[in-house]
């Protein structure tokens, strides 16, 4: 057994070939984006809170003081109180040499980012063609469902390959394989996506579409505030599904060299030689993990929404 | 049978409100719901429909208030025609209340919510004015107490009557009631009847399918009777119970008493 290897090689499971002189400034990048979307967070709380009472459970306002005035408060004396005087470059600087560097991300931490970029924008584009395959209009409806039924009919090696060759084809230059792959990945998982927000929909009884537009909601607003919320949740169980499938997808990014988690051990297994069996069984449990934190939060927030169902009559 | 002199001259009631003329609902599989049905109701008045299943009366309420596209005729409702502009087809709608028999509460939100919801997308209130809005509402239904609940907590009664308060926090010109009572448990039914009573005693302008022919008498001005999609005869509740004059309305209601 050669469990060392793992051990000394520890660091490129996890980022792969970045360089770790950078590593502050990566940590600090994630820093700047989880401040920015609290901001953003916050922000939309604000307006909804002015606008419209369909939010049913709301944080009390100590929650609130904490998290959206707390957790920006605490971010930015962190920024201004520790990293400042800890760095002797600018730190917009320094952020933007972990941008720089990105390309040279790997591992799991890769990994992550694709799938959870992935998952975001597959969830976006899925209920948009989805919500038009519901459409009665034949302008949405059509290009939908051939939009559906074409991306379901690849195989998504095929869609990889086909973006990585077709991008320099339209922007006359290559795209870097990151986004191919990412652009792969989001148009695979939507169309599925779709699928399963159309299911959900349909599964509502029309009642619920009635009363909302008997007491004379608009389409939008029916939509908006009596379907989607409860439809989305009866989904979750199968959006999970797909975003665990896409999780594990993303080791396909490495046939064309996007270094991730399955490539960057590949390189590990090279290199070493001694230690395939060790090499492999590590990144197996590494997907297992990020997989059941998935299921469990998924689990965890489908409780949390069940909780009107209490008593089926 | 009523139309604009009769309903002013009657001191029960006001204008005429409701106007529907020569209906005719043709769905797609071929059966016809609705054949020339015409229909006059003045305000204030308590219109109650019957006949037998399959014979258009949800059919009747749903194309009053838009869910269903008529394939011939007109409806006015208090100076509004039914058309396809959109405009006019959310006024009504707004303007027409609708209680169903399945209650349709929306069960991912309390009953505040239920209620809040079109008062604040609709009709743009505050949420303040509108929970006080469907606070009172909630208070003449008997459900003040349950505000929090979701509807999943509470039972058949208890969600018509969170429904009615839903329909009634628009201020509707109309109340269209659409076998409201069929789904409920017997012992239940006398509380949601009690408060369609309620409703029109305070003069209410309602449109009533039911089966309920105590109610009928007790709080109905007139009574309906229709049959494959037609009128079959209508008049004023006493006259129409007691000495109906058609024969298929003397078995039909002997059918059910
Ligand atoms: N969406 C629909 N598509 C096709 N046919 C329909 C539809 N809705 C109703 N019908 C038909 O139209 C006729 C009238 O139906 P409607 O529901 O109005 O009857 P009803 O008088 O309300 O009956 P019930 O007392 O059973 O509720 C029936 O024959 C019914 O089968
Ligand atoms: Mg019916």
């Amino acid at each position: 057994m050669h469990w060392d290897v793992i051990y000394r090689n520890i660091d490129y499971f996890l980022i792969g070939p970045f360089p770790k002189a950078k590593l502050p400034a990566l940590a600090l990048l994630v820093i700047v984006a989880v401040m920015l979307f609290l901001a953003l967070r916050w922000l939309k709380e604000v307006i909804h809170d002015t606008h419209l009472s369909v939010v049913e459970t709301k944080p009390t306002p100590m929650q609130r003081i904490v998290l959206y005035l707390g957790t920006p408060l605490l971010l930015t004396g962190l920024w201004f109180l520790v990293l400042e005087p800890m760095y002797p470059e600018p730190l917009f600087d320094t952020c933007w040499d972990a941008i720089d560097n990105f390309d040279r991300l790997g591992g799991i931490t890769m990994s992550i980012i694709l799938a959870a970029l992935g998952i975001f924008g597959a969830f976006w584009v899925g209920l948009v063609v989805g919500l038009m395959r519901q459409s009665k209009r034949r302008i949405f409806k059509y290009p939908s469902m051939a939009y559906i039924e074409v991306i379901r009919g690849v195989p998504l090696i095929m869609l990889i390959f086909w973006f990585f060759f077709l991008a320099p084809m339209l922007l006359g230059q290559a795209m870097p394989k990151f986004w191919t792959t990412l652009v792969a990945f989001i148009i695979f998982t939507s169309a599925y996506i779709a699928e399963i927000v159309r299911a959900g929909i349909q599964s509502l009884p029309s009642g619920q579409t009635e009363a909302a537009r008997g007491t004379g909601l608009s389409g939008i607003q029916s939509m908006m505030f009596v379907i989607l919320p409860q439809a989305l949740r009866n989904m979750i169980p199968s959006f999970v599904n797909q975003f665990v499938s896409l999780t594990k997808d993303t080791s396909l990014a490495s046939i064309i060299g996007v270094n991730e988690l399955f490539l960057s051990a590949n390189q590990v297994n090279q290199r070493e030689l001694t230690a395939p069996m060790e090499v492999f069984t590590t990144i197996a449990v590494m997907y297992f993990v990020i997989c059941y934190v998935l299921t469990a939060t998924s689990r965890r927030l489908e409780r949390q929404m069940a909780r009107y169902q209490a008593r089926d009559r | 049978m009523p139309d604009k002199d009769s309903c002013a001259t009657n001191p029960r009631t006001g204008d005429v409100i409701v106007e529907a003329q020569g209906l005719t609902k043709v769905f797609a599989n071929g059966v016809k719901a609705l054949d020339d049905f015409s229909l006059t109701v003045c305000q204030g008045e308590v219109v109650v429909v019957i006949g037998p299943s399959g014979s258009g009366k949800s059919t009747f309420l749903r194309c009053l208030n838009g869910l269903e596209e008529i394939d011939a005729g007109r409806i006015v409702i208090d100076g509004v025609e039914l058309n396809h502009s959109k405009k006019n087809r959310r006024a009504i709608r707004t303007e027409v209340g609708m209680v169903f028999q399945s209650f349709n509460l929306f069960p991912h939100m309390t009953v505040l919510g239920n209620i809040n919801l079109a008062q604040e997308l609709v009709r743009g209130k505050t949420r303040g004015d509108a929970t006080d809005t469907t606070m009172a509402l909630l208070d003449k239904v008997g459900m003040a107490e349950r505000a929090d609940s979701y509807p999943a907590q509470l039972s058949g009664g208890q969600q018509q009557r969170v429904a009615i308060a839903r329909a009634l926090a628009m201020h509707p010109k109309v109340m269209l009631f659409d076998e409201a009572t069929s789904a409920l448990d017997p012992e239940v039914i006398g509380e949601v009847l009690g408060v369609m009573a309620d409703l029109a005693r305070e003069g209410m302008t309602m449109i009533v399918v039911t089966h309920e022919m105590g109610f009928a008498r007790e709080a109905g001005d007139r009574v309906v009777f229709m049959e494959h999609g037609a009128m079959v005869e209508q008049g004023p509740v006493e006259p129409f119970f007691d000495a109906p004059a058609h024969e298929r309305t003397q078995t039909f209601l002997q059918q059910i008493v």
